[in-house]
């Protein structure tokens, strides 16, 4: 009897000492949704406390804003109230991001958590002096986060594009949607995910990076900054035209419109994209690389302004079809042209295709590819398919 | 130098207990098993059930199988074949009628002195006027039929005795009332007084003669049946709306209309030590396994109580593993489900007095299954199935499910309800093992109120509880409006189960469910799924794996488990309970 109970006490300390293991109140969560990081700039606040002596040693070489959610506004807001704020930005100037998140603790109660965030911008200034590497590696390796965090940049401060946002909207929450409009627009570059980010970094290679700009309390998606593999910096920006060319070369698009000008009379002629894709094809000739690019598309007549000719004519067709491929080629081109002799690097995965295609021509010239790659010539076949006219027979007349 | 690396090598303190811990909770609870297992065995006779070879000759899991207990057979005399036996007939086994009418007459009133329901009649036989009377109980019998076919004829018999002046020798006497007289069909004799009072108390009526010393045990029994209405805890949209009734031949009877069968066996079995009840054992012959029939009636007859009410008695006194909170043995009122039951080769048990019968062995998906599915069409059938094992999950664990992911894993929820969560659940002062405790306790105080109520009130009461507690309670920020949607998601899905006490044992479960979720979160919740699937494993329902068909794996049989194939396709009978005849 006695041996029972002393079992049975300790049953009961194993089960009631152990507690609730880690458990964290949902509510007693702070939400991080959004990061942007800048070079160092110090907000009002911060100086205030530094000045009152909430100092302690560190570089200040980047602020990280964090954006968290302020729940009241989120859900359902009170009837007939105005849609109030619904998110927090705190800012903190330091060199160690990961100090900085752990300094918000000092002030506010809640924890912050990061399974939720969502999208990290970083400024150019920022951008220009760190390696990207340094800058994501607290993210890519804390076990909150996730690796699907997309990765932004901005043309101006980071954190002003957190800051603004039509009211009852959080700005992480619209960037990150902004990018499901790919099958609407073909200038927006595919997002880019902490996961992805990492790989190319490591393998040293040249990508792109989706740019927003920010106007009042508005967005744009505008071009995207391209960053070079080897130092990790950020070297340049394609703009919006440039990057639908580099769109057309990679076949990344799914959708968006194309529009050009019939050469003969100057009239619009706008074509929406139903499909793409490309194919890079690296041709070796002894020493002599050159690569063709094969794009290929399908979609319809969307704006069609030229009046004049049979409806559904085919050599009209055709000829619809032959501008449109030009207009192609024209943003492609002038894109390669500017990765070739403006920026010298390859973003496009031409390096990719000859590491495939030609193993051991790619091992030569890895080392310096984006140096080589600026020499090669390229060239393009493009195929158009006009299938569908659109339910009007009429033109504008 | 050297014993600071030995000492660095140590393990801490710290490191030390968790080891102990480790240890020693498994010990713990083994020792806990096998002490219970040791107490049950001294205090019943189950230990005895132990001895089976097959379809039972498990131990009863608790662990007795051990230390079989031999110490205490106590085997009861019971026989077989329907006659019963008197508790006290070796008291006065000596004691007979003699044939002096007043002298037996007078012995009867004696024994039935405090038992004023005990009617004598006394009358005289036809032309002859021999003395006789009619001992019976008021309102076991039916008296209408006693006046018109004992009565009547008794008194009126002038043919049988023409040309006779005295009243002739017992056994002529004998022979033409029977055969002359007297229009029952049911018609037993008994020299033992003890033994007629016991046939006039159990509802028959005993005519005592002038001169003979048997008397006639007639069977006249009335009893108040019910007609078998619709059972009201199966209730079904498409299925015979008829259900067993309290009377034991009724509910045999509706089985052999059943099923028209040579083959099905009805065993009578009399249980109880004190008051006696009739039990009938049924199953087809040509199908059940024999080893599982011995092992029923092996069973059966270890049943040693002074009375059984109900058939949960029955149940309960020879399920394998009383410590489990799943039934080993099912309970209906349906007599077409217990007719496919013992199509598939099961074993089932009715007794007297109740409506409900029992079926054995039963396996887990039995307890999600309802006769509709092999009414209907497969595919609704089949859909419904599966929306019942749904059910029974979410039933089971949805609190539990909540309690986690709020309280551990916030990641785990979509960004956008995480957000509403957090905003509804501001200004909550508990944490969410209490919140849902308090919505979880009250819904099933509700349900067990609505339950004793008076049926015209029991839908209102559900409605004021559930709608007008759950609202003020999110008014008044006890609870959050998400908790008392689970909550109620929960309780409807426990309202899913077509077997009523399989709900019980899920709204049971789901308490201990929430309670790990509370401790270690979704690691909480596996491991208590992992501790209900190796108990269920582990359990046996008369020889047969509860879990048959998902464990052991059975791929023939999941033509009937969590998807109904079309009929055609089942023309095997289930192989877990190795029936005689495969092939249907």
């Amino acid at each position: 009897m006695k041996r029972t109970a002393v079992i049975l006490v300790l049953l009961a300390a194993c089960v009631l000492l152990s507690g609730c293991w880690s458990s964290s109140p949902i509510e007693d969560l702070n939400m991080i949704v959004g990061v942007a990081l800048d070079s160092a700039d110090e907000t009002e606040v911060e100086a205030i406390f530094e000045r009152e002596g909430g100092d302690y040693p560190k570089r200040k070489k980047i602020s990280c804003t964090y954006q968290f959610v302020i729940p009241q506004g989120a859900g359902g807001t009170p009837k007939g109230a105005p849609p109030s704020k619904n998110f927090n930005n705190m800012t903190e100037t330091g060199d160690s991001i990961f100090e900085a998140v752990r300094e918000f603790s000092l002030r506010t109660n809640r924890p912050p958590i990061g399974h939720h965030l969502k999208i990290v911008v970083i400024g150019e200034e920022l951008a220009r002096s760190t390696n990207i590497s340094e800058l994501i590696d607290f993210y890519a390796r804390d076990n909150d986060l996730r690796p699907s965090v997309l990765l932004m940049i901005s043309g101006g401060k980071a954190r002003d594009v957190l800051s603004n946002s039509l009211p009852g909207q959080i700005p992480s929450f619209v960037l990150e949607d902004i990018f499901n409009n790919v099958d609407r627009n073909s200038r927006i570059w595919e997002p880019l995910s902490i996961a992805k980010v990492v790989g190319l970094l490591h393998g040293k290679k040249s990508f792109l990076m989706q740019n927003v700009i920010i106007s009042g309390k508005e967005y744009k998606f505008a071009g995207a900054g391209v960053i070079r593999g080897k130092t990790g910096k950020y070297i340049g920006f394609l703009d919006e035209s440039e990057l639908e060319g580099m769109v057309w070369v990679t076949g990344k698009g799914k959708g968006g419109v194309l529009k050009t000008y019939d050469p003969d009379r100057d009239k619009l002629l706008t074509y929406e994209i139903n499909s793409m894709s490309s194919k890079i094809k690296a041709k070796v000739e002894g020493d002599d690389i050159s690569f063709v690019v094969n794009i290929k598309s399908s979609g319809r007549y969307a704006e069609v302004f030229a009046s004049g000719g049979k409806k559904l004519d085919k050599a009209w067709v055709e000829k619809d079809e032959k501008t449109l491929q030009k207009q192609i080629e024209k943003l492609a081109q002038s894109t390669v042209d500017k990765m070739q002799h403006e920026l010298h690097v390859d973003v496009a995965g031409f390096g990719n295709s000859l590491h495939i295609q030609y193993p051991s021509v790619w091992r030569k010239v890895k080392e310096d590819w984006d140096e080589t790659f600026s020499e090669i010539p390229v060239t393009y076949e493009v195929k158009l398919d006009l299938e569908n006219y659109g339910a009007s027979g009429i033109t504008a007349e | 130098m050297v014993w600071k690396t030995i000492a660095g090598l140590f393990p801490s303190w710290s490191m030390l207990f968790q080891g102990f811990i480790i240890f020693i909770v498994p010990v713990a609870l083994t020792r806990t098993m096998t002490w219970i297992g040791a107490k049950e065995g001294k205090v019943s006779t189950r230990g005895l059930r132990a001895e089976g070879t097959k379809g039972g000759g498990v131990p009863s899991a608790a662990g007795s199988g051990g230390n079989v207990q031999k110490s205490n057979p106590a085997p009861r005399k019971i026989k077989e074949g329907g006659d019963s036996v008197s508790v006290a007939d070796h008291v006065s086994a000596s004691m007979t009628y003699t044939g002096q009418f007043q002298e037996d007459l007078q012995k009867f009133k004696e024994m039935s002195a405090d038992m004023a329901d005990v009617n004598v009649r006394e009358l005289r036989i036809g032309a002859l006027q021999i003395k006789a009377a009619l001992l019976f109980v008021d309102g076991l019998t039916d008296k209408d039929g006693m006046d018109r076919n004992i009565l009547k004829p008794l008194m009126n018999a002038m043919r049988p005795f023409e040309g006779m002046t005295t009243a002739p020798e017992a056994n002529v006497l004998k022979n033409i009332i029977i055969h002359q007289v007297i229009l029952v069909s049911e018609i037993e004799f008994t020299a033992n007084p003890l033994m007629s009072l016991q046939k006039v108390l159990f509802g028959s009526a005993v005519l005592l003669v002038e001169g003979m010393t048997e008397v006639f045990v007639m069977g006249t029994p009335k009893g108040r049946t019910r007609i078998g209405e619709e059972p009201v805890s199966e209730a079904l949209l498409r299925g015979p709306r008829i259900g067993f009734t309290e009377t034991l031949s009724d509910n045999t009877a509706m089985l052999r209309r059943n099923g028209q069968n040579t083959e099905l066996a009805m065993i009578s079995f009399t249980v109880g030590k004190r008051i006696q009840k009739e039990m009938v054992l049924t199953y087809i012959k040509d199908i059940a396994n024999e080893e599982l029939v011995e092992e029923v009636k092996r069973r059966i007859r270890t049943i040693d109580i002074d009375d059984v009410k109900e058939s949960g008695y029955v149940e309960q006194l020879i399920e394998d593993n009383y410590l489990s909170p799943f039934q080993q043995i099912q309970n209906t009122e349906r007599p077409d489900r217990v007719m496919a039951a013992l199509l598939e080769g099961r074993v089932a048990i009715l007794l007297d007095g109740t409506p409900f019968a029992l079926i054995m062995p039963v396996t887990f998906a039995m307890l999600l299954q309802s006769p509709e599915d092999y009414y209907d069409r497969w595919i609704a059938g089949s859909l419904l199935r599966v929306l019942r094992f749904l059910a029974a999950t979410i039933s089971l664990f949805g609190p539990a499910l909540y309690i986690s992911f709020l309280s551990f894993h916030p990641g785990l929820i979509p960004t956008k309800l995480v957000i509403s969560i957090i905003n509804s659940r501001q200004g909550v002062p508990f944490p969410s093992l209490i919140e849902a405790l308090i919505m979880e306790v009250s819904i099933e105080i509700l349900r067990e109120a609505g339950l004793r109520l008076p049926k015209p009130i029991g839908p209102a009461m559900g409605i004021v509880g559930g709608l007008i507690i759950g609202q003020a309670a999110v008014e008044a920020g006890i609870v959050s409006p998400i908790l008392v949607i689970v909550v109620a998601v929960t309780a409807i899905s426990s309202f899913s189960m077509p077997m009523y006490s399989a709900g019980i044992t899920l709204r049971m479960l789901r308490f201990v469910a929430m309670f790990f979720a509370a401790t270690f979160g979704l690691y909480g919740v596996i491991l208590f799924f992992l501790l209900l699937s190796s108990h269920l494993i582990k359990l046996k329902s008369f020889g047969v794996p509860y879990l048959s068909m998902a464990a052991p794996y059975r791929i023939r049989d999941w033509k009937d488990f969590i998807i109904r194939m079309p009929l055609q396709f089942m023309k095997r009978r289930p192989e877990l309970l190795k029936p005689k005849e495969p092939r249907r």
